[in-house]
């Protein structure tokens, strides 16, 4: 069997990126669509991981490092993407994003 | 590095992930995605991030998870409904998505990647280190501590009753 490998992480990380990029694209509950942008968030964590174990630079910690920043932006995209959410709530009585269209031409 | 254990894994986190896309639920799409979480950091333990995994852990499952659970449960509709002509849609985001990840795994496996397979492993001590070094990552470091206290305040701002704040 073969050896895992960089190429296999990097497809699994792709292959959970198109996921989180059709849940983006396909869901209509604002809470939904955070998630899936998690899913995306995860995926790009796992390429630089695998980017981190398999380089040859001798700065190969770094891909570690980034991912430890994303995780923090993360976290804070996703507080304010819920506090969006909730004020959305409490105006429209739904979030639903095809009927929120207050910036709406 | 074993592969099998590799195989089940990554089957682990596609099918949990697509199931946090897909189950119209969205208490039990919330309970995927921990799944999920759990899945990729066993992917970091594989890969030697054992400080990655338990940040995963604690940050994704314990913080993230919860606050989008907080959101499932404080808006009204648990279930989507699907509006009239979704399908065509779904088709379309399937393709795009679909020949997003042949062209970028078409890519991935046609590139001669130069790896290694040097024992390559960051110790905490290291990445405290790295965090505090000015010629590393000490200026991206302050700029997240900035980055999480504007998005504390901000979600504050955001998140409150109007006029609440007016005083």
């Amino acid at each position: 069997m073969a050896e895992v490998g960089l190429q296999e992480f990097l497809a699994l990380s792709v292959l959970l990126f198109s996921i989180g990029l059709f849940g983006v694209l396909t869901r209509r509950n604002a809470v939904a669509i955070l998630m899936s942008l998690e899913l995306m968030f995860n995926a790009v964590n796992v390429s630089l991981v695998a980017f981190t174990r398999f380089s040859t630079g001798p700065v190969y910690y770094s891909g570690q490092m980034f991912a430890l920043f994303i995780i923090a932006v993360a976290a804070a995209e996703v507080t304010i993407g819920v506090a969006i959410v909730l004020s959305l709530y409490r105006n429209f009585r739904h979030i639903n994003v095809e009927e929120v269209d207050l910036l709406k031409w | 590095m074993n592969t099998v254990l590799f195989a089940a894994i990554a089957a682990f986190v596609l099918i949990s992930a697509c199931m946090v896309v897909r189950v119209s639920n969205l208490f039990h799409a919330g309970l995927s995605l921990v799944a999920t979480f759990f899945g990729v950091a066993s992917i970091y333990a594989m890969l030697d991030a054992h400080f990655l995994a338990a940040v995963q852990v604690l940050i994704y499952v314990g913080a993230i998870a919860v606050i989008l659970k907080f959101a499932v449960m404080l808006t009204q509709h648990l279930t989507e409904k699907e509006p009239p002509g979704a399908r065509g849609r779904l088709w379309g985001a399937f393709a795009l998505c679909l020949s997003f990840a042949v062209s970028s795994l078409y890519v991935i496996y046609a590139q001669p990647w130069s790896t290694t397979t040097a024992f390559r492993y960051v110790q905490v001590a290291d990445i405290g280190r790295y965090f505090l070094d000015r010629n590393e990552f000490l200026l991206p470091f302050e700029m997240v501590a900035l980055l999480l206290l504007v998005a504390l305040v901000g979600a504050i701002m955001v998140a409150s009753k109007e006029g609440e704040h007016n005083g």
